[in-house]
């Protein structure tokens, strides 16, 4: 009884558990999307479908490679509603495995992060090697004759890779190769984070009573800032950017991008009464600010001297975990990293001045979709186009199109190519 | 910071005696501030170039400097702006729990170190009473008129936050 689940489990389901995701978007004449039903943040069966076909048919994020730096350090997380652990083993190979002992069930690894050169269930001593293979059962004789420890191995994702320091993984074993997930947004990865030569400098942890996918709209809209967010500042022309100056991108895959003009504020212009850490910038004079999501479940976000990578752990149709990773530049001076430290800290997070309303905002739309027969008006931006305004709302619709198409089947992951 | 949990329990100089019990009321006052939405106030405790950070313990463990709220005395007053003009929460109660307070006064008392552990319960609009987070406070007083929060250094044990965090622990 081998559990390789790339072997035996498939979650290849070619029906949304027998709804059709078409019920839950509208499209105009030419079949682009521009409208979301509220069900799509509020039905169990919807989100349970989502587990299965977005979560589990995509790559998903689940951390940084140097979170599992040495041989034997290992993470633990998960992968939409199932507790993973990953690991580096003794040759360097990253794993990730279901965090189950093969034997009764229990959590096999309990503790958030460490090093560790076996696993060892508390329940009843069984034990697994980094590789995940059985190592020992205590008292063995008492197993019926057929029973082997070679059978035995963890449940391993069959793929795990990494591109600029992040590590996604995948139930799919045929899924695409991450680099080709990715597509053309690896050109923007490598920009921010320098292909992973960044250095962690913290995380921030919180909780949204909202779905999953309000998060994701909340990222990548354009369009609040300058209105949920600029009571809170003094007029830096309407928050970071004003309409005209920055583009919103969908790409293939559901993943989408704003990027405006770097505006620092000259520090000598910058009161601390009245002014955001965020707006005066130390480690850069120009170039560009991004804001993206990599479908499902990431966004990276390069904002002044802010880089900060955000992952989504959905725990329920209207509950999300938000672990948010942020980075300095390695051997950068202690000013600006002292900056950075207090631009994210000022700005992000469950107490952060943007972060905290956008939180308000997303938890009353989960509470405003009770009313079930309104829809999500996705309307900004000409239809048809893959780039626009900063501030319109095609990187959402890029997103929702990539949504409709997991529950397709793989043939129609390219459907939604902008 | 040195404030000992291994401090004398009966302090015998009266001095200081005297000093650590004006720190323990100082420390309750605080609270009482923020519990009855005074921030502006409770902002004015601190001296000019007074300090507030609320930092997960994970990142103070791990030696990485990003925080929940990093706020100098100006940024608390902006905070204070948020609070009471612009940030969109709906109304709710928070009841500060302290543990008892551990203090050393530097000779000639002119500062002071405390240790105290804190739990915040939140009550929301509709009556629904919830922990909210809890943590030890790690505060720096010095007197000028009178004590005023050099740095308060709030560490987050709550590991998820589950409702925004708008006035400081």
């Amino acid at each position: 009884m081998n559990q390789s689940l790339a072997r035996e489990r498939s979650y290849g389901v070619s029906a949304m558990n027998g709804l059709d995701p078409e019920k839950y978007v509208r499209r105009d004449g030419d079949g682009y999307l521009y409208v979301v039903d509220h069900h799509v943040y509020l039905d169990e069966d919807v989100y349970k479908a989502e587990l299965d076909h977005v979560f589990k048919q995509q790559w998903v994020y689940l951390g940084m490679e140097q979170e599992v730096a040495r041989p034997g350090t290992f993470k633990t997380t998960y992968l939409a509603d199932v507790g993973v652990v990953l690991v580096r083993d003794e040759d360097g190979k990253l794993h990730v495995y279901e965090n189950v002992c093969l034997h009764r069930g229990a959590k096999l690894v309990r503790k958030r992060c460490g090093a560790a050169t076996s696993f060892n269930c508390i329940y009843h001593s069984w034990s697994y090697d980094l590789k995940g293979a059985l190592l020992a059962v205590p008292m063995p004789a008492g197993f019926r004759d057929t029973f082997r420890k070679e059978d035995y191995r963890l449940s391993e994702l069959p793929r795990v890779e990494t591109y600029a320091g992040m590590v996604f993984a995948s139930y799919r074993a045929d899924i695409e190769p991450l680099v080709e997930y990715l597509g053309e947004f690896t050109k923007y990865l490598d920009e921010i984070l320098e292909g992973g030569n960044v250095e962690f400098i913290g995380y921030q942890r919180y909780h949204v009573s909202a779905n999953w996918k309000l998060f994701v709209e909340n990222t990548v809209d354009g369009y609040h800032p300058g209105l949920l967010h600029t009571p809170i500042m003094r007029d830096r022309g309407g928050y970071l950017y004003k309409p005209g100056q920055g583009h919103n991108y969908k790409f293939r895959n559901g993943h989408g991008l704003l990027q405006w003009p770097v505006t620092a504020v000259p520090k000598e212009d910058w009161d601390p009464e009245f002014d955001l850490p965020i707006t005066y910038c130390v480690s850069r004079k120009d170039g560009w600010d991004y804001v993206s999501n990599i479908f499902p479940n990431v966004m990276v976000l390069y904002i002044e001297d802010i880089i900060t990578i955000r992952q989504l752990i959905p725990r329920g149709v209207n509950e999300v975990d938000v672990i948010t990773y942020n980075f300095g530049r390695p051997g950068e001076s202690e000013e600006v990293r002292r900056h950075r430290a207090w631009a994210v800290s000022s700005q992000f997070g469950v107490a952060g001045v943007a972060s905290l309303d956008d939180k308000l905002a997303m938890e009353a739309v989960q509470a405003g979709a009770t009313a079930r027969y309104s829809d999500t008006v996705l309307m900004r931006g000409k239809l048809s186009d893959s780039v626009g305004d900063v501030t319109s709302e095609i990187s959402l619709r890029g997103f929702y199109e990539k949504w409709v198409d997991c529950f397709a089947g793989p043939e129609a992951q390219t459907r939604g190519k902008a | 910071m040195t404030a000992s949990a291994l401090a004398p329990a009966v302090e015998r100089n009266p001095e200081s005696f005297y000093w650590k019990q004006e720190i323990r009321e100082y420390i309750r006052r605080l609270g009482g501030l923020l519990d009855n939405f005074e921030m502006g106030m409770f902002v004015e405790e601190f001296a000019d170039d007074g300090r507030y950070q609320l930092i997960p313990r994970e990142n103070l463990e791990g030696g990485y400097p990003v925080c929940l709220i990093d706020d100098t005395k100006p940024r608390l007053r902006y905070r204070q702006r948020l609070i009471e003009k612009h940030w969109h929460y709906e109304k709710f109660r928070e009841l500060r729990m302290l543990s008892p307070v551990s203090v050393d006064v530097g000779k000639g008392g002119g500062a002071a170190n405390a240790i105290t552990n804190f739990v915040i319960f939140r009550t929301d609009d509709d009556g629904t009473s919830k922990l909210h987070v809890c943590g030890t406070f790690q505060d720096e007083f010095v007197r000028q008129d009178r004590w005023r929060i050099k740095n308060r250094k709030a560490i987050l044990d709550t590991y998820l936050p589950t409702q925004a965090i708008i006035l400081p622990p």
